[in-house]
């Protein structure tokens, strides 16, 4: 923590050897009313032509006007920036430089002001390209941590609305900001996130879940504990709920803890239709999770292990298509698996120019010319697809990758036991998913504790919990939306 | 959980090496659709008959084709388990028995007894499925089992579905299930009944593709009547009426067929009675038995060739009685046949002591048989004819301008 | 954190618990034990032990809400001193492991006659025991949550076999009733009382304390009760009705043969190997439990401190349960012996007898409190 020296050349020089002088650091000397100043910024962060106009001009054409005086004094008080601080040691002075700020030096004194001139270096507000929903607002966030602040803010206009902001990461130096509702959260879960914030030791944050995954406490289960959206009236809703939301620079995704498994079928889209409606297609998605991950291991195990359990048609068509296949059928399906899995990859990192012919190929090759050849039953096919499509039907990306583990884990121990094997599975999936425990909410409530209050929004919504109250678990304060505020 | 990891990994490597125990591909076991059983000298001659998939499946990975869509082997044994798996000689796969399956036994062996087979079917782990159960009238399950017939493309389910319309339809159909059986078995005070099947034509082109090929099959399976035990051997048959007279003793009955006679007894209407509703009871007054059988039902008629008008609110009473009379007599029939011919109790009089009077059962338990075979049972009928003829007149009536003759 | 608490049950769980836990033993030789002594009166003695078991479990409730801090290790020790009190301690967790070894051996036996045959019984063994061990080591709290779900997942299952068995429900097969009279059917009240209280007694290990609602949890291990009662009964009444009750002699299984009576048409056939899952959960579900009962006496005796041994003695009883219930009963004929002669006298008598006296011994320190004060 070296301190500024009153010496203008000492620092100058000392700011010069510390960050190499690259070229786009620019120092530039002015001379007021007998003092010498220097007005350093870097011009790839800072806004250049901000500082031309305004405090360049301000400079230059006030500097009649500065009297003989405390020039520091005068500058700070006057200067028409909205944010001025004081600096006295070079750690803050670099962080400032580093985040846009201009920096002037002035000879004689040991302290240098820093002027917010950021400059703007994201893409505005987006629309969502990641959450699509019908009918509600369509923007989303960006990688600007001001702008996504204002955006929850203007949602949410109470006052008690309250921000933390910590500084991570010893290299990157990340803006991390912890958002909620003051007057419905519960305090002890607030005390103990930005505790666990604070003794956070990494060198970088390079995005948002990097800061949860270093204070919970799963780190080994495949089936993730936090939401991370881009919609700016998910936040709202759950920050109303009394849950907290965390927000980090250069990062789109806002993360919102604590969550349970259940609210990865949930969108907010639910809360913009009539509730028996928005049940419909909650019944539908959990069917589908099910489905999903059920689908390839109880094919197995009817195929191979409990045939008497197929209806006699089947049996024959299904006899049928496997005489010359020549894998047997575990390994089919697995390879099936795989081969979806490769195509679903290739096909999300390619430009769109390529992937489009890109699926056109995997579908002809897999679809026709596989099964016409003889390697593939196409009954394996029908079954992969509808797995893998149906494990897509969560909003959350976390969830979509989280399936996939499970979906081969069934498949091996239906495999290897039939369907005593698949209800072993089972039972080892609720038995993890009921471990986990997300900051004092166990993971797999309200179903399993079964806490009939919170049930308004587990499984289905109902009327009141959209209207009336909100979420008894983390809602600790404040359950009553009506009434007084 | 590391240690619970390692664990898991060496089962997978356990699974990849030593393969799994109970794992059977579908293409490596022959689905066998039906099952014939007869006596021979030593033994059991068992009949399989097995699907050939790609013949009868559907979607695009059928070959058309001359193939048979069956196939059917046979051996002999000691015992059915040996004799089945003697078959493990000529099949190029594993049997698979656990699919739906008919099961025909030859008019010898059923005469022999069920207790073996029943053993067998009931208790072997691997037949899981309660199938229907027919015994072939006039000859060997083997033969029967052989035709070839349009229409379905394999025995079972031919038998099957004949069973099923009769069922239906007609109500001439009694026990089906082989659980059934084993049921009355158990059951103190009632005898077993199967249905049973006659081939017709026993000729050689019947095993061959040349019978389908022609809309006039020569041989052919139809279903008639059925076959009565005592205890679990076969003691004779009865025919169609008589077993139509049984189900309707019985009750397991859902719609009949009758045709009965006019005034006249020369010509005859049909009717068709459904939500059929019945009951039997034995009733014992001073040291004697006697039987009542009661029967309701609602009567739409189908086909009416007499000559009264039946707009006529007492000729419908008329008619009504004339069915009625119809029934009792297709059901004292029946009961004559059973006590006199064949001395066995398949209505279950036996069994209403047994449930209903419990104390008295034990007296008659010995010698039910007999006491069946001089008990006096009356059939009472009270049908309704509740539906009416979408023409108000027979057609004839009004071709005669409506004068009665 | 939200709570500070560990251990924290919900009387909910503690109502699915008792539901779950009651069917646990018949899915082995307990039903066909049964049906071979009171044939089609089965239903009544069920009846009739729904009604008189409610005895015991008055008893449990009793000795539950006694000093509510401690499990029953320590309130033994509080009650009968440090050496009477430790033989009692080991007694119970000796029967506690013996009943873990029989439905180890009950439920590989079941699986292997009917779905698995060729697969050797250590793998099923292993793999179930194993998968309970997980859920042991992760705490109590991960098994009722995991009851809770398992029970969301069955209902569905016992719902769609009752609607469609009582579709071929024949009363007359009930008849005739009590041909043998009274006093063997309260013999046999007594065999199914002993088969179906046994696996309460696990609930002994629940202290009060953990229990969050507490005012309420009487209530709900009563209703737990009666569904778990209302439960086998239904299964024995449907088995009685839909098959005759002679043939429920013969078969081993009755329970699983009456499932194949199960059809929607020409669809969903034989499926019985499908439903017949909810009696696994029973067993699953006992053997999580009693692999923690055990832990907690090992965890006592030994004075293990640290998580990571824990773990290793819940692996260590587990595997030698494993291995001792595949060396235990030569062939299946003793164990039929073993359900019918040993079971109700010597395991649940000796346990019963236990609870009385425990509570005999409460209700003396009770008085003496009460005289002292």
């Amino acid at each position: 923590m070296k301190k500024l020296g009153v010496d203008l050349k000492k620092n100058i020089d000392f700011i010069k050897d510390s960050t190499g002088y690259g070229p786009d650091l620019v120092i530039k000397e002015m001379i007021i009313s007998n003092n010498k100043i220097n007005i350093v910024f870097n011009e790839a962060v800072a806004d250049a032509k901000f500082i031309d106009r305004f405090v360049l001009n301000y400079l230059s054409v006030e500097e009649k006007k500065i009297k003989k005086g405390d020039i520091f004094e005068y500058l700070r008080k006057y200067i028409p920036t909205h944010k001025t601080t004081k600096l006295d040691n070079f750690d803050n002075l670099f962080y400032s430089l580093m985040s846009g700020f201009t920096i002037i030096l002035i000879d004689g004194y040991d302290e240098a002001l820093a002027l917010e001139t950021k400059a703007q270096l994201d893409s505005g507000i987006n629309e969502t390209q990641n959450e699509m929903i019908f009918k509600g607002p369509k923007d989303g966030f960006s990688e600007n941590y001001q702008t996504n602040i204002g955006l929850i803010r203007k949602r949410i206009k109470s006052e008690k609305l309250f921000l933390e902001e910590f500084i991570l990461g010893t290299k990157s130096k990340t803006k991390v900001g912890v958002m909620y509702v003051d007057d419905v959260v519960s305090k002890p879960l607030v005390k103990e996130i930005t505790r666990k914030i604070k003794r956070i030791n990494i060198d970088a944050i390079i995005n948002s879940n990097y800061v949860v995954e270093l204070i919970l406490e799963n780190k080994r289960n495949v089936l993730s504990d936090y939401i991370a959206t881009e919609r700016p009236d998910t936040v709202a809703f759950n920050l109303l709920e009394g849950k907290i939301a965390i927000i980090v620079e250069n990062a789109q995704n806002i993360i919102i803890i604590p969550t349970n498994f259940f609210e990865f079928f949930h969108s907010i889209e639910d809360n913009y239709q009539k509730v028996i409606n928005a049940n419909y297609t909650r019944v539908i998605r959990i069917t589908a999770f099910m489905i999903s991950i059920l689908a390839p291991g109880l094919y197995i195990s009817l195929v191979t292990y409990n045939m008497e359990a197929l209806p006699d048609p089947i049996l024959m068509s299904f006899a049928s298509q496997r005489a010359g296949v020549p894998l047997p059928t575990i390994l089919e399906t697995i390879a099936m698996i795989f081969t979806f899995e490769i195509l679903k990859e290739t096909d999300s990192r390619l430009p769109t120019a390529i992937s489009s012919s890109l699926s056109i190929v995997g579908a002809i090759v897999l679809g026709q010319a596989a099964v016409s050849a003889g390697l593939v039953a196409p009954i394996t096919v029908v079954v992969v697809a509808i797995s893998g499509i149906s494990g897509m039907i969560s909003s959350y990306m976390d969830m979509r990758v989280g399936v996939r583990i499970w979906r081969v884990i069934f498949v091996i121990l239906s495999g290897f036991l039939g369907i005593f094997g698949l209800t072993m599975a089972g039972f080892l999936f609720l038995i993890t998913v009921s471990n986990m425990k997300s900051f004092g909410v166990p993971y797999f409530s309200p179903l399993a504790p079964f806490n009939k209050d919170s049930q308004s929004n587990g499984l289905a919504i109902t009327n009141k919990r959209k209207f009336k109250m909100r979420d008894s678990l983390t809602a600790r304060k404040n359950q009553y939306r009506t009434g007084v505020r | 959980m590391y240690k619970l990891k390692g664990v898991f990994i060496v089962f997978l490597f356990m699974f990849f090496t030593s393969g799994c125990w109970d794992y059977y591909e579908l293409n490596d076991m022959s689905i066998v659709t039906a099952i014939g059983i007869d006596l021979t000298e030593n033994g059991y001659l068992i009949t399989l008959q097995v699907a050939n998939p790609s013949q009868i499946a559907g979607g695009e990975s059928g070959n058309g084709g001359d193939e048979a869509a069956t196939v059917t082997y046979e051996k002999e044994g000691r015992t059915i388990g040996e004799a089945i798996g003697n078959l493990m000689f000529q099949t190029p796969r594993i049997p698979y028995l656990g699919h739906k399956q008919i099961l025909l036994v030859g008019d010898e062996a059923a005469k022999d007894g069920f207790y073996n087979i029943l053993d067998y079917f009931m208790a072997h782990t691997q037949t899981k499925k309660i199938f229907p159960v027919v015994i072939v009238r006039n000859g060997k399950a083997n033969d029967a089992i052989k035709i070839l017939e349009p229409l379905e493309k394999n025995t079972a389910l031919n038998i099957k579905g004949m069973l099923e319309t009769t069922a239906i339809n007609n109500s001439m159909i009694s026990n089906r299930k082989l659980d059934e059986v084993l049921i009355c078995l158990f059951t103190e005070g009632r005898h077993p009944s199967v249905s049973s099947i006659e081939i017709t034509n026993i000729t050689e082109k019947g095993e061959k593709t040349e019978n389908i090929s022609t809309s006039d099959p020569e041989s052919m399976l139809i279903i008639r009547g059925s076959a009565v035990f005592i205890k679990d051997k076969v003691v004779g048959y009865l025919s169609d009426i008589d077993s139509l007279g049984h189900s309707i003793a019985r009750g397991t009955v859902n719609t009949i067929n009758i045709t009965f006679p006019c005034d006249d007894k020369e010509n005859f209407g049909t009717a068709i009675i459904s939500r059929v509703k019945r009951k039997h009871e034995t009733i014992i007054e001073k040291k004697e038995v006697k039987g009542k059988v009661n029967v309701k039902g609602d009567v739409a008629i189908v086909e009416y060739n007499c000559k009264l008008n039946i707009e006529n609110p007492e000729n419908i009473k008329k008619v009504e009685k004339q069915i009625n009379k119809e029934i009792e007599n297709i059901v004292s029939n029946t009961i004559k046949t059973l006590q006199e011919d064949l001395k066995s109790d398949i209505v279950g009089f036996g069994e209403y002591i047994y449930r209903y009077m419990y104390k008295d059962w034990k007296k008659y338990k010995d010698n039910w048989d007999e006491v069946f075979s001089k008990m006096d049972i009356e059939p009472k009928s009270e049908v309704k004819i509740t539906s009416v003829a979408s023409t108000k007149k027979v057609i004839k009536d009004v071709k005669n301008d409506g004068k009665e003759e | 954190m939200m709570e500070k608490k560990n251990n924290v049950i919900s009387s909910f769980q503690l109502f699915v618990l008792c539901f779950q836990l009651i069917p646990a033993l018949f899915v082995s030789v307990g039903l066909s034990v049964i049906f071979s002594l009171s044939k089609q009166d089965t239903w009544i003695v069920s009846i009739i032990s729904a009604i008189i078991g409610v005895i015991p479990l008055l008893l449990l409730i009793y000795i539950i809400n006694y000093e509510p801090k401690k499990n029953i290790f320590e309130k033994n020790q509080i009650l009968f001193g440090t050496i009477i009190g430790n033989i009692i301690n080991f007694m119970l967790f000796v029967y506690v492991f013996l009943m873990v070894i029989i439905v180890n051996i009950s439920v590989v036996n079941f699986s292997i006659t009917q779905y698995l045959i060729n697969t050797p019984p250590v793998v099923i063994s292993t793999v179930i025991v194993l998968v309970a061990t997980y859920a042991v080591i992760c705490g109590i709290e991960t098994i009722c949550r995991t009851v809770e779900a398992i029970t969301f997942i069955a209902i569905p299952i016992i719902i769609f076999i009752a609607i469609n068995l009582s579709f071929q429900f024949d009363f007359d097969f009930l008849r005739p009733i009590l041909t043998e009279g009274i006093p063997p059917t309260l013999k046999h009240t007594f065999l199914f009382i002993s088969y179906s209280h046994t696996p309460l007694f696990l609930l002994l290990i629940i202290k009060k304390d953990d229990i969050v609602d507490k005012e309420r949890y009487k209530k709900f291990i009563m209703w737990g009760y009666f569904f778990g009662m209302f439960l086998s009964f239904l299964v024995v009444f449907l088995t009685l009705g839909v098959t005759y009750p002679k043939i429920a002699e013969l078969y081993r299984y009755p329970g699983f043969y009456v499932l194949r009576k199960i059809g929607i048409g020409n669809a969903i056939n034989n499926v019985e190997n499908i439903l017949s899952m909810h009696w696994l959960y029973n067993s699953f579900i006992f053997l999580m439990f009693g692999l923690y009962f055990v832990s907690v006496y090992v965890e006592k005796i030994f004075k293990i401190k640290k998580k990571k041994k824990l773990n290793i003695a819940i692996i260590i009883l587990a595997i030698s349960s494993i291995i001792i219930s595949r060396n235990a009963f030569g062939n299946p004929a003793i164990m039929i012996v073993f359900f019918r002669d040993v079971l109700p006298y010597f395991v649940f008598g000796v346990l019963l007898g236990l609870i009385l006296l425990i509570s005999i011994f409460i209700f003396i320190k009770k008085q003496k409190k009460n005289k002292a004060a």
